[in-house]
This record gives C-alpha cells, sequence and structure tokens, in this order.
C-alpha cells in the first residue's frame, strides 16, 4: 500500500468518528490510531495539561460535607483520590467528587448550591 | 393543572408526552443519556437534564437520577412514557413520597394487575374470563393440573413480556426440563424466576381494550385494538376496530375490562389484553401504562389519550362517559417502523440517518423523534417511527397504507418498512382472516431464493 492510499484512509476515519483502524491481509497491513477525535473521554481543552472534573450525578452541588471546611479553592493543589465537593441528590443522600488525578485547580465553573446534571464541569485541574 | 412536567423517557414517545404538555400550557423537562444528546426530545423541551451514561440501568432507570433531576427543575409532575420505569411501582411510589405526581397508575393498582399471574386473580374474581392455567407461580410439583388443563401448554414468566421466558410444552415428559429452562430464562431476563403455567390456544387473536380511569370512580372502555400480527410475540400491526370482532362481543370485552379495572382500583390509563379463539376472549393480562400502539385509539375513538391521562393524574373527571368512548369513528392502522435488517433476521440497524422524507395527507400521522442527519443510538430499542392510517373503512386504510409505506424514504439505515408493505398487501391480510401465527403460516418474512430471469 502506498502513502496516497493512506491518506484516502485516514480522511475517511475523520469522516467516520473511528479512534483505531488495523488493517491485515497476507501478513501485511497497517495500524492507524486517531488522537483526541472520536474519543469522548478526551475533553477538547489544550492536550494534555489540563483535566476536568465533572459531575457524576444529578443533584446540588456542595463543596463539602456539613461540618467540614471547603478545602478547594483556585490555585491549590490537589492529589489524587482527593474529595473536591460532594453532590447532594433530591433524597437528601450525598456522595463524594472524587478527583481522578494530581493537580492544581486552575479553574473553578460551579458555586455552591448549584444544580448540577451528569457529565457537568465543575473544575479544571492542571497537571505538573 | 401541573406547572411542570419531567418526562422520564427518550424516542418517539417523548416527544409525544412533550406535545401534549405544550397544548396544555404545560412546561416540559426532558432527562437524556450521553447518547442521546442529538435526540429531538432534548431539542424539544423547555429544558433538559443528562442524567446519566448510555445505558439504560445508569440513566433512563435510574430512579435517583429522574427524581433529583425533577427537584432541580421543580418539575411538580413525571411522566414515564413506556418501557423504562412505567411500570415500576416502587417508582411511582417514590415519586409520591417525594411530592410529585405520576402520571399512571397508582401503585398499588399497579401491583394488582401488573404481575400476570396477580392479575389473573383479579381477573376471576371480577368474574372476567382467563385461560386456563395454574393457580398462581409454580413452587410445587404441578402435573396432576397440567394434565386437567391439557396439553399443549404454555410457560410464561410472571414477571414477563415480550416472549421471554415463553416455552411450548406438547408432552408430560417434557414438562420438567421445561419449566426448569423457562424459570432459568426468566431469572436471567427479569431477575425473578417464577412461572406459571397456561392452556396453549393454537389460532388466537391477539385483541385488547384500552381503558381510562379517573379518580372519581369513573371507568371508560374504548373500541378493540387488534395486534394479532406479531413476530417472535412482538407485534408488528395494530388496528382497530378489529376485522374479528361482532359489536356484542366488543361490547363484553368492555363491560369484562371495566369491570377488572373497578376490582382493581385501577386509576389512569391501561390496557386489557385478551386472547380470541372460536368466538371467545380469555384475559392473558393488564399493560398498566400508556402502550406504542394508543394512538390507533386515538384515531378510531377520536380523543388525545395522551392529554386524558395527564388531566386524570391531575385529579379532574373523565369528561365523557362509556357511550362516548366506545365510537367507532374510523378504521385505524399503525406500522411500527424499526432500523432493523429484514434480510439478516431483524438484526438492530442502529446508524447515521442520511436523508429523511416522512409520508403525510389525509389520514396519515407520523409519530417519530428521528430527523434527517440524526444517528441512532445504538443503546436501546430500533423503534425509530410509528406510522398511524385512518380512513372510514379498512379497505380504503389498507391502500392509505401502502401509499403512506411507499413515501417513507429514509437513507443510512436499513428500516422494516417494506415488510409492512408486504403485510398489508398479503391476501390473507386483507381477508381478515388470520391469527398471531400469520407471519409463520404465510412464510411472508422468509428469506426468498435470489432468482434472476
Amino acid at each position: 500500500m502506498d502513502a496516497s492510499s493512506l491518506k484516502a484512509v485516514a480522511d475517511w476515519m475523520k469522516t467516520a468518528d473511528l479512534a483505531e483502524v488495523v488493517y491485515r491481509k497476507n501478513g501485511a497491513g497497517f495500524s492507524l490510531t486517531a488522537h483526541g477525535a472520536g474519543d469522548p473521554a478526551v475533553p477538547a481543552m489544550p492536550s494534555g495539561r489540563f483535566a476536568s472534573v465533572a459531575s457524576d450525578g444529578v443533584g446540588v452541588f456542595q463543596w463539602n460535607a456539613p461540618g467540614k471546611a471547603r478545602k478547594t479553592e483556585e490555585g491549590v493543589e490537589i492529589a489524587a483520590g482527593d474529595v473536591v465537593g460532594v453532590i447532594v441528590t433530591g433524597s437528601g443522600a450525598s456522595r463524594p467528587i472524587i478527583a481522578a488525578q494530581a493537580g492544581r485547580v486552575a479553574k473553578i465553573f460551579i458555586e455552591a448550591g448549584q444544580a448540577v446534571e451528569y457529565g457537568q464541569p465543575l473544575l479544571l485541574l492542571e497537571s505538573r | 393543572m401541573f406547572k411542570k412536567i419531567l418526562i422520564a423517557n427518550r424516542s418517539e414517545i417523548a416527544v409525544r408526552a412533550i406535545r401534549a404538555a405544550r397544548e396544555l400550557g404545560i412546561k416540559t423537562v426532558a432527562v437524556y443519556s450521553e447518547a442521546d444528546r442529538e435526540s429531538r426530545h432534548v431539542a424539544m423541551a423547555d429544558e433538559a437534564v443528562c442524567i446519566g451514561p448510555g445505558p439504560s440501568r445508569l440513566s433512563y432507570l435510574n430512579q435517583e437520577a429522574v427524581l433529583s433531576a425533577a427537584k432541580n427543575t421543580g418539575a411538580d409532575a413525571i411522566h414515564p412514557g413506556y418501557g423504562f420505569l412505567s411500570e415500576n411501582a416502587d417508582f411511582s411510589e417514590l415519586c409520591a413520597q417525594r411530592g410529585i405526581a405520576f402520571i399512571g397508575p397508582p401503585p398499588a393498582a399497579s401491583r394488582k394487575l401488573g404481575f400476570k399471574s396477580a392479575g389473573k386473580a383479579v381477573a376471576l374474581a371480577a368474574n372476567v374470563p382467563v385461560v386456563p392455567g395454574t393457580k398462581g407461580d409454580i413452587t410445587t410439583d404441578v402435573s396432576k393440573e397440567v394434565a386437567a388443563i391439557g396439553y399443549p401448554v404454555l410457560i410464561k414468566a410472571s414477571a414477563g413480556g415480550g416472549g421471554k421466558g415463553m416455552r411450548v410444552v406438547r408432552a408430560p415428559a417434557e414438562l420438567k426440563p421445561q419449566l426448569e429452562a423457562a424459570a432459568t430464562e426468566a431469572k436471567a431476563a427479569f431477575g425473578d424466576g417464577s412461572v406459571f403455567i397456561e392452556k396453549l390456544l393454537e389460532h388466537p387473536r391477539h385483541v385488547e381494550i384500552q381503558i381510562i380511569a379517573d379518580h372519581h370512580g369513573n371507568v371508560v372502555a374504548f373500541p378493540e385494538r387488534d395486534c394479532t400480527v406479531q413476530r417472535r410475540h412482538q407485534k408488528l400491526v395494530e388496528e382497530s376496530p378489529s376485522p374479528a370482532i361482532s359489536p356484542a362481543i366488543r361490547r363484553d370485552m368492555q363491560a369484562a375490562a371495566i369491570r377488572l379495572a373497578k376490582a382493581a382500583n385501577y386509576a389512569n390509563v391501561g390496557t386489557v389484553e385478551f386472547l380470541f379463539q372460536d368466538g371467545k376472549f380469555y384475559f392473558i393480562e393488564v399493560n398498566a401504562r400508556l402502550q406504542v400502539e394508543h394512538p390507533v385509539t386515538e384515531a378510531v375513538a377520536g380523543v388525545d389519550l395522551m392529554e386524558l391521562m395527564i388531566k386524570v393524574a391531575a385529579g379532574e373527571k373523565l369528561p365523557f362517559g362509556q357511550e362516548r368512548a366506545c365510537e367507532i369513528r374510523c378504521h385505524s392502522i399503525e406500522h411500527r417502523i424499526n432500523a432493523e435488517d429484514p434480510d439478516n433476521n431483524f438484526m438492530p440497524c442502529p446508524g447515521k440517518i442520511e436523508s429523511l422524507e416522512l409520508p403525510g395527507g389525509a389520514g396519515v400521522r407520523v409519530d417519530t423523534h428521528v430527523y434527517a442527519g440524526y444517528t441512532i443510538p445504538s443503546e436501546y430499542d430500533s423503534l425509530i417511527a410509528k406510522l398511524i392510517i385512518s380512513a372510514g373503512d379498512r379497505p380504503t386504510a389498507l391502500r392509505r397504507s401502502l401509499r403512506a409505506l411507499g413515501e417513507l424514504k429514509i437513507a443510512g439505515v436499513k428500516t422494516t418498512a417494506g415488510m409492512h408493505a408486504k403485510v398489508v398487501a398479503h391476501p390473507v391480510f386483507m381477508s381478515g382472516d388470520f391469527d398471531t401465527h400469520f407471519i409463520e403460516k404465510t412464510g411472508l418474512l422468509d428469506k426468498k431464493e435470489t432468482a434472476h430471469v
């Protein structure tokens, strides 16, 4: 296979929203991997440096469980596994929002008491 | 009346509910999964809340997410549509606890009638004829009881639907192994392995009666829907009135359905399903929800069931009595258009709809959530549109069906539209004389050898 046919495959990949194409015939072949496009887990952000922490449920956002102090502020360093906030659901139960990775809080999109939906970005972490 | 209704569903039924609410001047909230971001119901509603990822159990079946979305948006009622949470009595109870009206039957009534074997007990008490069978879920040796009923018999899942967990037993020796197999299948499909046995009717029609009851003790029953044309126990074509039901039988069926509803203190919409064979009808189950095929009754009786169920849930009285409800104003047929490949064993065929032309004109209603450029997600049911045809009489309705099916043009995905045309044009279907084995007996969907002349 020559480069021009590979380009045709690569162009088609973009339109088909595919993340990876592997082709094998008689022991030879190629593998193409698209970057960014087609992977819903990757937000449309400058590559790599920022990670969004999103709500994993529907409810009302609070910074902390009752009686605990707010830790999450812009500029603060967060460790992987830290609780950055809580979601209070309609039943009154609250569940923690946990940072999947470490980073500095670069931007906060949310206020205490705000209604949130599934997948809503709450804050951005900047990794070092 | 309600101020704001949250629609806990997707697809054409969510669109249908939003339209009815808007006509009543009620605000709407759509909920959607990540896979349904581009769905029409999301764009149509006044507000929309994402409640979870694609899989239904994490989104449309997530009761806490739905209720939290209702609380966040200030919705005072929830319309469950069909499927998902529509027949979940625990959910409707939870709605009541949170002070949100559930637009559907009260939990006690759906518990009484929702489970097939429980519904049968209520039917027996209300003097509604039932298919002979075991008294309840099978827990002990029933070989003598089954012998008295007479083979062949049918094993059914108590929590079932859609043909899952069903087994035919033709001889005593097959009984025990088939019972075990059915229980395993039911457990896997519904999380409940309870099964029961009924006499197998060999050439029945499937005929059902739509009812609606208000909270003031009034119940009415509409003209029957005939859903005899099925494939693997899934309804394909529904029509009303049935070509096989006489006015006398119709009155008896309606009276039986009303007795059953009153016996269960039923409220809101429901469908009482019967099998009909050799001039007799037998109760099989109640669907405690608005059904896919409800527009057929809306056309024939000239009513708006969606609007009525919202009003009844809000405490209003039914605006008419039985005399008005049983009027037959036209003949109506519904075609369920699914994104499935008829040439490949009806495999679901999700994908992007490249272009779309919908039929129209006199007597043609199309209920759909799809549009050109829409991508059908693979997570859900493959129903993409319903064609509801109405005309003065059955022959005219059939001709109109063929005309409308011919106008429907969908590019990009395969659909069952062509199969509907084959059914409507079939001489046996035209004659009106057929049973639930119509598809198998006519060989209509069998693969043809490709002949080149």
